[in-house]
């Protein structure tokens, strides 16, 4: 299982991933998230809106509400030229730190 | 059957307990929550079992809330109202209110309380400030942690001793100077004979205390230089500098620099000029003085100029400046190198020296010779150990009153725990109001502080000032121990009383008495132990003081009026002086001797004749008298006679005390050789009887009187008009001897000044044992109060019963009475020791016996019952109808 705080800290680049691809809203959001990860992030789904709301706080995405054909409020987000350079940016922090990871672990994997 | 419309508003209402969650969020995830009860549904659920899936994937409402709220938040610190704080602001201030509000319901108890803690804090507050200042002495000088004195002990053979001194020759410091690596300059001082010199301006003499002292001194020491220049001002010789206050007085407020001054010290008569002027010397300097005369001065001039080039003549003190470098043990070890390699003295009797710390010098020093101040830190610690026993009985006092109490708040704690008040928040509660209190008590004990520091001051003799109350270090210990003892006072209680359960305390809040009577009892134990031990102590310093003003010391020290002769002109007129002051009516004998029967003979190691008649190497007090010194101290010659002028012995006799010829085993003393500092022997003329020429802290040691140096003008007054007769004095002297200042003193004042430490140990006991029985009967008073108050119904029902009011009283008054045996059973054995042991530093004791300890209990018992019959009485009195009607 994977912790929390790790957890935590990839839903923004998650999130801004997603939502790179079109709009969206938050059902939607979650259920793309567990499907494109084959299940291994299992998020609560209630703690997605949270992080949504810190992130269009951040300016990082935009929202607006749209009525649906059976009647629900649903806000759909979209990501900001902001959003975008910050889905560059945690791109390449992350990246980098796989690949540290892969490096320390590399000569460990090779002799198990 | 499932409603969703009616499970979905509950669900609502869930979230909206939390009020992080805006209409907007709530209406998001009630659409995420449908999205998800369809899908739950379309998975083949029931409506009730798709509703509970779909609400067990969105989450629970206070960990989504909280969630929220991190965002909402404004501070970092703060936290969801739904969870638990970890720090509250409106609950301590809750705590504070009701405190203040139990502080004047209830103010008989608040005052017993506040009085023992402002008198606890204040005592603290005085001592701390004078620890603050004991510690703080030496401190001011830039270098003070480079800067050391060079003390010495001889090591081996007849001059062996413990104790070290600060007289070193002059050489020394040259040499360390110039040979020593690690040492940065060295600087000599000297004191003048009798500490004081006549200095002379204008035609007028002015009697001051003053040092000689090198070139280097100012550049080691800071003392603040307000005029002239650090570097020359005492390089030169017949330079001077004065204090500002010195300077004052002399020129008023012209410019001194450049004036001429005579100098006038014993046969030394010198011109100086003034060089320069320092700011009055900080009291908390263990050097002392009013003017620095160049010791320049003294190397060129020819009656002196040898104690400068010679290894064996002492009488300096040496201050070092070590190199940041400078390693000390080296130092020392180098000293004494120099030392044995040029000293024939110490090539025979090897010293051990020491760099003594500046920084020590004021609390650690324990030596002879010039400025020694020999405050030793033991009565420092002495002191921080009362006023930490008197916070304490102050704490107690606090401690017991809150536990006596706990059966009138045992309802509040109750309701304030069944409406969700943890243990945690009652213990802060209580220790919040004692804090209270305590911060209460410490401004009044500062108000207290500022009007008493100045007569502490006096009592403990060092001068305190209302400046010395303001420094950082004291203001932070003194909050240290405001808080620290608000803590402690409260955290007890605050356990004790938050222990108990709820419901009873809410059913039965009457019968509760906090933690019952054992620790009552334990704790006015305690009290008492510590004021009854204190009280002991005080009585033993007492009686011992006043066994030793009683004491017959073998020689009539009343009615003498001493006057130090301060130059060598007026000495040689002495005779003279002499012969006419003993026709004055007033007067009934005067001698001029060198030395007085109050501690100043010095001790010397010579060469005696044994009964055999070899020569022996013996040690002894010697001291310079005149013919009429055992005339005037009425001490009797037992054998052979006193000096006398037809026989020429002021010269060759010598006269020995009874103790030299019992230790020597002389049978026929008369006639027996004592060598002493000069190639012809001495002959024994007469044995006086022994008299004690110390304080009474040791024995007498064996002791020769020769005739020799005159100091001090003595005179035995006859006993009526003592003011008269001192004019009358002042105006023959003026005539016989016109330079000579009227400086003197009484003999019996001089004997005074070797109990001074005593005397002042007494009176800080019986300060403090005071305070400690008033805050002990303090606290007796209103548990005693509070006692007879919860006893008012059984008392009622006694009396009607058909008890005496006298039976009641004694009732009541038993328990008291049992608790104050039982302190005084503790602190006997506690008091015995300590004094006993305070006592072995005197050779002349008083024994301790049962009659003081007896006297204390008597005291305690009496002021205990005092205390608590007033409560009881009332009680006892009241009419039993009043009193079952009490309740």
């Amino acid at each position: 299982m994977i912790p929390k705080a790790l957890m935590a800290a990839s839903t923004k680049p998650i999130i801004l991933t997603i939502l790179k691809s079109g709009e969206d809203y938050g059902y939607n959001i979650i259920q793309r998230v567990k499907e494109l990860s084959g299940g291994t992030l299992d998020w609560s789904d209630g703690m997605l809106y949270p992080v949504l709301q810190r992130l269009e706080k951040e300016n990082l995405i935009s929202s607006r509400w749209i009525v649906s054909d059976e009647g629900r409020h649903r806000k759909y987000y979209r990501i900001t030229q902001a959003g975008r350079e910050a889905l560059v940016t945690e791109m390449a922090q992350w990246q980098s730190m796989i690949k540290a990871l892969d490096l320390i672990w590399k000569p460990m994997l090779e002799t198990e | 059957m499932f409603d969703l419309n009616k499970a979905l508003s509950e669900w609502k209402r869930s979230l909206r307990k939390y009020e992080s969650f805006e209409e907007g969020a709530i209406t998001e995830l009630e659409s995420h929550l449908l999205d998800e009860f369809d899908k739950q549904k379309r998975n083949g659920l029931a409506d009730e079992e798709a509703f509970a899936r779909a609400t067990a994937a969105v989450g629970r409402p206070e960990d989504v809330g909280g969630e929220y709220f991190k965002d909402s938040r404004r501070s970092r610190l703060t936290t969801p109202s739904w969870q638990k704080s970890r720090f509250s602001f409106t609950l301590p201030l809750n705590y504070l209110k009701m405190a203040w509000r139990r502080i004047f319901r209830h103010k008989g108890y608040s005052f017993v309380s506040i009085a023992g803690m402002t008198v606890g804090l204040t005592c603290v507050i005085l001592i701390l400030t004078y620890v603050n200042f004991e510690f703080g002495f030496d401190r001011f000088h830039k270098k003070a942690d480079r800067i050391y004195r060079v003390i010495s002990r001889p090591t081996t053979g007849m001059w062996k001793s413990d104790e070290f001194m600060s007289h070193s020759p002059a050489i020394l410091a040259a040499a360390m100077s110039a040979e020593i690596p690690g040492v940065a300059r060295t600087a000599r001082l000297m004191e003048p004979e009798g500490e004081k010199a006549v200095l002379r301006s204008e035609g007028k003499n002015f009697l001051e205390r003053g040092l000689y002292a090198d070139g280097n001194f100012l550049e080691i020491f800071s003392f603040p230089l307000l005029r002239g220049d650090r570097h020359s001002s005492l390089a030169r010789p017949g330079s001077i500098v004065l204090s500002a206050g010195t300077a004052r007085k002399l020129f008023g407020d012209a410019n001194p620099l450049g004036r001429p001054l005579g100098y006038h010290e014993q046969t030394m008569r010198f011109d100086l000029t003034v060089s320069g002027v320092l700011a009055d010397v900080p009291r908390n300097s263990h050097l002392q003085f009013d003017y620095l005369v160049s010791i320049a001065t003294l190397e060129s001039n020819q009656e002196t100029a040898d104690l400068f080039n010679e290894w064996d003549r002492i009488g300096f003190t040496i201050f070092a400046e070590l190199l940041p470098h400078g390693r000390k043990a080296e130092i020392e070890k180098k000293i004494t190198g120099l030392l044995v390699k040029n000293s024939e003295f110490c090539r025979k009797f090897p010293p051990a020296v020491v760099l003594q710390p500046l920084r020590d010098i004021n609390l650690r020093s324990r030596i002879q010779g010039a400025q020694a101040t020999n405050m030793q830190i033991n009565t420092v610690y002495l002191f921080v150990s009362i006023a930490l026993l008197i916070l304490w009985v102050a704490c107690l006092n606090f401690v017991n009153l809150s536990t006596a109490r706990s059966a009138t708040r045992a309802r509040e704690i109750g309701l304030r725990k069944a409406i969700g008040a943890s243990r945690g928040d009652l213990v802060r509660q209580f220790v919040g109001e004692s804090m209270l209190i305590s911060f209460l008590s410490l401004s009044l004990a500062f108000a207290l502080a500022l009007l008493l520091i100045e007569r502490f001051g006096m009592l403990i003799g060092t001068g305190l000032t209302i400046g010395d109350l303001f420094h950082g270090r004291l203001v932070l210990a003194i909050l240290a121990a405001a808080l620290f003892s608000g803590f402690s006072a409260g955290i007890y209680p605050g356990i004790v009383l938050s222990g108990f359960k709820p419901v009873r305390a809410l059913q039965k809040f009457s019968e509760f008495a906090g933690n019952g009577p054992h620790l009552r009892r334990i704790l006015v134990v305690l009290q008492f132990s510590v004021a009854i031990t204190l009280m002991v102590g005080a009585m033993v310093v007492w009686k011992q003081l006043r066994f030793i003003e009683s004491r017959k010391l073998g020689y009539d020290r009343e009615h003498v009026v001493v006057i130090p002769l301060r130059d060598q002109e007026t000495r040689e007129k002495s005779d003279i002086i002499k012969a006419e002051l003993a026709r004055l009516h007033e007067v009934a004998a005067v001698s001029v001797p060198g030395d007085l029967p109050t501690g100043t003979m010095a001790s010397a190691g010579t060469h005696i004749e044994t009964e055999s008649g070899e020569m022996a190497e013996t040690r002894f007090r010697y001291a310079n008298i005149d013919p009429d010194f055992m005339k005037l101290f009425a001490i009797p010659v037992v054998q052979g006679r006193n000096f006398s002028p037809g026989f020429q012995d002021e010269e060759d006799g010598m006269l020995v005390n009874e103790t030299l010829v019992r230790k020597t085993g002389w049978k026929n003393p008369l006639g027996k050789k004592i060598m002493f500092f000069r190639d012809k022997p001495y002959r024994v003329i007469g044995v006086v009887k022994d008299f004690n020429f110390d304080s009474l802290h040791s024995g007498i040691e064996p002791a020769v009187f020769m005739c020799g140096f005159r100091q001090y003008l003595s005179v035995r007054i006859r006993p009526g008009n003592t003011g008269h007769t001192l004019n009358v004095l002042k105006a023959a002297l003026a005539k016989s001897a016109p330079s000579q200042p009227f400086d003197f003193f009484f003999l019996d004042d001089a004997f005074n000044e070797l109990y001074g430490k005593e005397r002042k140990l007494g009176e800080i006991f019986s300060f403090f044992a005071g305070l400690a029985i008033f805050i002990a009967c303090l606290g007796l008073f209103s548990l005693a109060a509070f006692i007879a108050e919860r006893k008012t119904k059984e008392i009622g029902v006694r009396k009607a019963l058909g008890a005496s009011s006298a039976s009641i009283v004694l009732m009541l008054n038993k328990s008291f009475l049992r608790w104050i045996i039982a302190a005084n059973i503790i602190s006997w054995p506690l008091a015995y020791l300590a004094m006993n042991r305070w006592l072995q530093d005197f050779n002349y004791r008083i024994s301790l016996g049962w009659g003081t300890f007896l006297l204390a209990g008597i005291f305690t018992l009496a002021l205990a019952m005092l205390t608590v019959s007033y409560q009881t009485l009332r009680v006892a009195l009241a009419n039993p109808v009043d009193s079952l009607r009490y309740e």
